[in-house]
């Protein structure tokens, strides 16, 4: 009977759950867990005799805590040291990662069959494999994409009080091979008066040169890039108009630096984690089984605490 | 002639002091694995044990972080590396259940047959043995996927 209960009532509200959530920040389980009705924790007999297990014990040691890796997250573009760019501390203003859908309709479809035979292993495997499947495919998305590095404020000044005719960002990007697409570079003027606000096309050649630039008048300019150029190094100078122009070789510097990268990273893990965590309930026969004799009240718990980005 | 044995007594000492930064999942503590191994490890403990295992492991994937200023290719890097660390810890922790189901206790989701005890231990064995085998500063690397020669 309860069996049936928890058939009828679990996993169609969890797999229903599974696929509703359309953002990890969002993500809920239902309140409505039923008993699991025979009574058993294991799923199994109970333990006889004093039975040795086949193949050597492991005997591993040691924690994760203690483990060392390679890479501690430094470096820097070298952009923002340009050849006569003023040493500009950047300001970190990443915005807030998007939320994705990560779960596809296929997994309704298998925690749907699961709930119509609990007890079946293939499908319960099957359904441990489809969310890790997805979990990856979502954390996918979140990878770096080219071009994000250079994304903020490159802040130019131009002493010179004579006028510029046009400003003009260049920039040359080691890259993997691929295409290379066009992005935009918007330039504005840093001074209040703001109406030379424009914007300048950004090209990207296959050799990964990049140049844009944008027809203005004088002062002192930002380049924003709003688009997604091939990362890696760049320069951006004001040209003066005329000839012997002083700002003629002035290099820009990164001034306010918006990469999502970093946020996306932590995002990723986050999301694979919280996804890891879930599927071991279903690939693990004695988890599995534990969860499904709790009382709704635990098991609502367990599965919340997978939310926890 | 003993000058030069201490002298390379010396070098060699030197070198195998040496430690190579590798990123490699670690084994899970020897009272860990003994427990789950002897079968004396409830569900809900294991539950709790796979739980915080990924935890720390996402919390080590997250360290892994680019900077502000690294370039594209460095955070493919480190997001790779991230991805592959994560990798592993899920398949460590699909072997420490592989090792739960190994042990002889039934109720703690071990089996009375032996030969399934083989199958399970083995199992264990090799996905361990694949964990402590696959160096995440290395595979990251790796652009061309490579199923494992295992499978």
């Amino acid at each position: 009977m309860s069996m049936k209960i928890f058939t009828l009532t679990l996993l169609p509200v969890l797999s229903l759950a599974l696929v509703s959530q359309t953002g990890c920040a969002n993500r809920s389980y239902p309140s409505g867990y039923s008993n699991f009705p025979n009574g058993n924790t294991s799923g199994g007999a109970p333990p006889t005799g004093t039975q040795s297990p086949a193949g050597p014990v492991p005997t591993g040691s040691g924690t994760i805590a203690g483990m060392d890796y390679a890479g501690n997250g430094t470096g820097t573009v070298s952009a923002s040291t340009a050849s006569g760019a003023a040493a500009v501390a950047p300001t970190i203003d990443a915005q807030a990662p998007e939320s994705y859908a990560y779960l596809p309709p296929s997994i309704t479809q298998t925690a749907t069959a699961l709930a119509q035979d609990p007890t079946n292993a293939a499908l319960r495997m099957q359904l441990a494999g489809e969310i890790m499947t997805a979990c990856a495919t979502d954390a996918a998305t979140l990878a770096p994409q080219p071009g994000e590095p250079l994304m903020g404020d490159w802040l130019a000044t131009c002493t010179d009080t004579g006028e510029i005719t046009y400003v003009y960002v260049t920039a040359k990007y080691p890259t993997q091979s691929g295409s290379f697409g066009t992005g935009f570079a918007k330039f504005y003027s840093a001074a209040a008066n703001s109406s030379d606000a424009g914007i300048g096309m950004l090209s990207l050649n296959t050799q990964g040169d990049a140049n844009a630039y944008y027809a203005t008048t004088y002062g002192t300019y930002l380049a924003t890039f709003t688009d997604k150029p091939t990362a890696g190094t760049a320069v951006a100078q004001l040209v003066s108009g005329g000839s012997g122009g002083v700002c003629s070789t002035v290099a820009a510097a990164l001034s306010v630096s918006r990469n999502p990268i970093p946020k996306k990273h932590t995002e990723a893990m986050s999301r694979l984690g919280a996804c890891y965590r879930q599927a071991m309930v279903f690939v693990s026969p004695i988890i599995y089984g534990y969860v499904y004799n709790l009382n709704p009240a635990a098991a609502q718990s367990i599965f919340s605490s997978f939310n926890y980005y | 002639m003993k000058k030069h044995l201490v002298q390379a007594l010396f070098i060699v000492g030197v070198l195998s002091s040496l430690s190579f930064a590798r990123t490699v999942v670690p084994p899970a503590p020897g009272n860990i694995t003994s427990a789950l191994a002897a079968g004396t490890a409830d569900a809900g403990t294991q539950l709790v044990w796979h739980n915080q295992l990924i935890a720390e492991c996402t919390t080590i994937a997250i360290s892994f972080q680019p900077a502000q200023r690294d370039s594209y290719l460095t955070a493919k890097q480190k997001f790779s590396k991230g991805f592959c660390y994560m990798s592993m810890c899920m398949t460590r922790s699909v072997a420490l259940d592989f090792l739960a189901q190994s042990s002889p206790n039934p109720a703690n989701g071990g089996t009375t047959n032996t030969t399934m005890q083989t199958t399970y231990r083995n199992t264990y064995n090799s996905l361990m043995a694949q964990v402590s085998g696959t160096d995440c500063d290395v595979a990251q690397s790796v652009t061309a996927p490579v199923m494992p020669t295992s499978y």
